[in-house]
């Protein structure tokens, strides 16, 4: 499943690389480029005028907002056409354990990529749980399925990805990116997000149908589980469009913080 | 009475004062921290329990439970600086009952779609734990803030949940916006009234009370 020395693999990794560093020289002219698109907002009213609700206000600019609008607009309609509805038989269909066994299993799979940012941003200690977490689940859990560093241990995950480690090293956003299937990107996170790629186990799958598969599985057990998130949110937005964006931005930006 | 018995009991009587300013001052000022995290708990749960009251369960009470809720939630909930916060510099051309009447609405929208999320099958299980309250520095015209981190575990998953509280002189510690995931609710409203301008603050209460009303 996974190859070792594939001449075929070794080009495509080259390719992919020379597509990241294609992004990263990119960033790099945008941050140049572009200091801060931010508004000065003027808040009188001083419930609100501390740095807390300022800082949201600032936000990121969108020079391809209609590209990012008709990703948005694809993604909206995949979402309720196709992922939702499969999304829904399956949760149907599949035992609430099944569910859980697998959305733990792929938590598991995507360790290296959690491993490396830790250690990346300079959080040994945290690392070093995060390892033992994935060799307590593998072996004890059943090649992650179950969580005994969680229930046994309590050891607590640290979600981490190259995008927030962009940004600890002070990289800005850029600009907002609407990726298809993805979704609410920005330029940084779309460069993380290629560089995490590399560190995905799935990514190394070789049959393409398999990896398809894989995807596919991962995504929709995802969805099963927060299948009325995105409804709630669109239903409380008076703009859905702006609404995403800034949660996006907000949820990104607290997480680089901590 | 002689001089050193009088000395005496005026001694006693000081020591008992200092020890009781002693006793009682720290638990003032260890209270005070603990008042708006007691108001929100007190607030969320009553919140709660309407949600999960078998007296309000079935399709037709829906309506009643929804009322009940919302009159839990406002008693909670400043809806008045949600919606001022949420209209950011759109605010200055907002007459005062262009103001209530947006208000209103606004308050309703949020009642309807994050309170309607919780009201779920998914929720019955809710387990709320309050983390840390940070004291904020008071506004200028002496409304004191305050910061107070939770977690919400349903669902087997961790959310965390921040409110910012307020109290103006003479009120109740109230919550003037929530921050899901670190996402603000009133700014994620701002950003998106931000570029609104040009519209007119009668044709923003038009499109909310449409909003709410479909």
């Amino acid at each position: 499943m996974i190859s070792q020395g594939n001449s075929n693999l070794m080009r495509y990794l080259k390719q992919r690389l020379a597509i990241h560093w294609l992004f990263i020289s990119f960033v790099l002219i945008t941050i140049f480029c572009t200091s801060s698109f931010a508004g000065n907002e003027s808040l009188d009213d001083e419930l609100y005028g501390d740095e807390y609700v300022k800082s949201d206000a600032q936000s990121v600019s969108d020079p391809l907002y209609w590209f990012n609008y008709a990703m948005f607009s694809f993604n909206d309609k995949l979402y309720f056409w196709v992922l939702k509805p499969v999304a829904q038989g399956y949760k149907f269909i599949t035992p609430t354990k099944l569910r859980n066994g697998l959305k733990n299993f792929f938590h598991n799979t995507l360790f290296p990529v959690r491993f490396v940012n830790n250690i990346l941003q300079g959080k040994g200690e945290q690392a070093l749980l995060e390892a033992q977490s994935f060799v307590i689940n593998t072996v004890g859990g059943g090649l992650g399925f179950a969580t005994p560093s969680d229930y046994i241990f309590g050891i607590k995950s640290y979600e981490e990805d190259m995008g927030q480690t962009l940004g600890q090293y002070s990289l800005k956003e850029g600009f907002y990116l609407v990726l298809p299937l993805i979704g609410p990107s920005t330029l940084r996170d779309t460069v993380g997000f290629a560089g995490d790629f590399f560190l995905s186990p799935t990514s190394y799958i070789e049959s393409t149908e398999l990896a398809a598969g894989v995807g596919a599985l991962e995504q929709v057990n995802g969805v099963s589980f927060r299948i009325g998130d995105y409804e709630s949110l669109k239903k409380a937005a008076l703009d859905p469009y702006v609404a995403l964006k800034d949660a996006y931005i907000q949820m990104r930006r607290k997480r680089v913080s901590e | 009475m002689n001089k050193v018995s009088k000395n005496n009991s005026l001694l006693t009587a000081f020591s008992i004062i200092s020890i009781a300013i002693t006793l009682l001052c720290p638990s003032i000022i260890i209270s005070a921290d603990l008042v708006p995290e007691i108001e929100l708990r007190n607030g969320v749960n009553a919140i709660v329990e309407t949600l999960n009251d078998p007296a309000l369960a079935g399709v037709e009470q829906k309506e009643a439970k929804k009322e009940a809720v919302f009159s839990k939630a406002e008693s909670i909930f400043d809806f008045n600086e949600f919606s001022k916060g949420a209209l950011g510099t759109n605010l200055q051309r907002f007459s005062k009952s262009q103001q209530t009447e947006f208000s209103k609405y606004f308050a309703r929208l949020i009642a309807d779609t994050y309170l309607a999320k919780i009201d779920d099958e998914n929720f019955k299980d809710l387990k709320i734990t309050y983390l840390k309250t940070d004291m904020l520095d008071s506004t200028k015209s002496g409304i004191e803030r305050a910061d107070i981190q939770s977690e919400v575990f349903h669902n087997k998953i961790t959310t965390p949940v921040h409110y910012r509280m307020m109290k103006k002189k003479g009120e109740k510690w109230k919550i003037y916006d929530v921050k899901i995931e670190g996402v603000s609710l009133v700014g994620n409203y701002r950003e998106q009234y931000r570029t609104r301008f040009n519209d007119s603050p009668d044709k923003i209460i038009k499109e909310i009370r449409e909003k709410i009303e479909k």
